[in-house]
């Protein structure tokens, strides 16, 4: 009878005692689990990765969890935030769906580098200034600075902004002349006059998972300080499973941005009608500050 | 014993009933086939830049007549491809190809019978989509000014075929007729279906 209440009591004190040892580790591992992406989920691409890596298990051991993870955790998004950014390649199905049918295919964007501020400035400056077609001239003879690759086709990037957000990073990009002309094929389709540049918008989380959208062949306008884009299509191409290639992230090159924030100018989509425009307002909630 | 051989039976005697009956239904559905009649398909492309899908409806209100369809085919092989247009938009409509919210006037169409059921060529008076022609650097579009669709369709009303959107036609040096398609490659006709009124 001793010995079964001396047990008893070795019992609850081994309980208390894991469980006031666990509950903390337990709460740990919930708010930052693995699949927490509030969390460091950009620990993919770093070597920290290997010490959280075991995390994906972390509800069956959560110590594995809570004592590693804690001193790589601060130093993973240091490494991440170093290795993203240009040069960088994001793949991208775009897809069209529209009353009579659907359409889909692969699209590469291939950034070199961002846009710098100084470019940035003239680009959007001739835009305010002159209008579309200063704008034009003004794209046209800014840097080339990477390419968006549709099969064979190659269409020169000549603007190329990332500004930081809640969930990531908006990455938006001009090229010099259209990339398609979504119901251009039609017999009675519509002109093509001043449809001379396409537009894409990518919202990508810090592993580089996206989505996004595209004018295809578009030009541009600018309404209350807002860039406004008229979409030669009826509807913008989604940009579904956007992906940021690995390989690039783990690039050391260096990047040629400038690094002064500036206010992002917003943009503005507008269809054939009224009835079809979309805004994007506002644009952003910060600069990252890469262009 | 007894039993299983009253299931037998049983069954061998449904299997008759079924087979009286499916007979007559038969012998109506030839009857029923031919114009007017309404197809419907789905049209698809594949190419190098990716994949494309439409729903086409086309409806044959009835079949070229003889006389008219002599008339067209006669201008082609003495007139070529513009005496083809010519009599061809002088030819009746027989009928419309349905895409999205278009329609084009089919002017010809032909049945005939195939090996595993009927083969069913129509062709509108303009065309329907410049495959292809979407890209910034399309190629021109002067000369292709009909549609020309092609359907195999068995017994029960279902089938496959092939569409060149935006054509011209020319006759073949051994004889018939040569399309030549804008698209690189033509339309796939995918999931063809007699649609049952």
């Amino acid at each position: 009878m001793g010995q079964r209440s001396r047990l008893s009591v070795h019992l609850l004190c081994g309980t208390l005692f894991l469980s006031a040892t666990l509950r903390p580790v337990f709460a740990q591992s919930e708010n930052r689990g693995c699949f927490d992406t509030r969390v460091e989920p950009a620990a993919v691409t770093s070597t920290a990765y290997a010490s959280t890596g075991a995390a994906t298990c972390s509800r069956r051991h959560p110590a594995l969890v809570a004592v590693p993870g804690r001193p790589t955790a601060n130093a993973i998004p240091t490494q991440r935030r170093a290795r993203l950014g240009a040069p960088e390649t994001f793949s991208a199905t775009a897809d069209v769906i529209a009353a009579p049918g659907a359409a889909t295919t692969r699209i590469h964007v291939v950034i070199q580098r961002y846009t710098s501020e100084a470019e940035r400035a003239a680009i959007e400056g001739a835009l305010g200034i002159g209008g579309y077609s200063a704008f034009l001239a003004a794209l046209r003879s800014s840097s080339d600075l990477g390419y968006v690759e549709h099969g064979t086709a190659r269409f020169p990037i000549r603007y190329a902004r990332e500004t930081t957000t809640d969930r990531g990073r908006r990455i938006d990009v001009v090229t010099d002349r259209p990339v398609f002309f979504v119901g251009g094929g039609a017999p009675e389709a519509r002109s093509r006059t001043g449809f001379d540049v396409a537009v894409l918008r990518m919202e990508v989380d810090e592993i580089g998972f996206g989505s996004g959208v595209m004018a295809a062949a578009a030009r541009v306008a600018l309404a209350d300080g807002a860039v406004e884009i008229e979409d030669y299509a009826e509807r913008p191409i989604r940009l579904v499973t956007v992906t940021r290639k690995l390989s690039s992230a783990f690039s050391t090159a260096p990047r040629h941005a400038s690094s002064s924030p500036a206010p992002h100018t917003s943009l503005a989509w507008t269809g054939r009608s009224d009835d079809r425009k979309r805004s994007t307002r506002p644009a952003t909630t910060g600069s990252s500050g890469n262009g | 014993v007894i039993r299983k051989e009253t299931r037998v039976r049983f069954a061998s005697i449904v299997l008759s009933a079924v087979c009286l009956a499916a007979a007559p239904q038969a012998a109506q559905y030839r009857r029923v086939v031919g114009a007017p009649e309404t197809f419907n398909a789905t049209a698809q492309v594949r190419g190098p830049l990716g994949v494309a899908a439409a729903n086409i409806h086309v409806i044959v209100q009835r079949y070229t007549p003889p006389g008219e369809r002599r008339a067209v085919e006669s201008a082609l092989e003495t007139g070529g491809y513009p005496a083809f247009l010519t009599a061809l938009r002088r030819a009746s409509g027989v009928g419309h190809v349905e895409y999205g919210t278009s329609r084009f006037t089919i002017r010809y169409a032909r049945e005939t019978t195939a090996d595993k059921g009927r083969r069913i060529e129509v062709i509108t008076d303009r065309p329907m989509y410049f495959v292809g022609g979407d890209a910034p650097d399309f190629k021109p579009r002067t000369g292709f000014e009909v549609a020309a669709l092609r359907m195999e369709m068995d017994e029960v009303g279902m089938g496959s075929g092939v569409m060149a959107a935006a054509a011209r036609l020319r006759p073949a040096p051994g004889g018939g007729v040569e399309i030549d398609d804008y698209a690189d490659q033509p339309i796939k006709l995918v999931t063809v279906t007699r649609v049952i009124r």
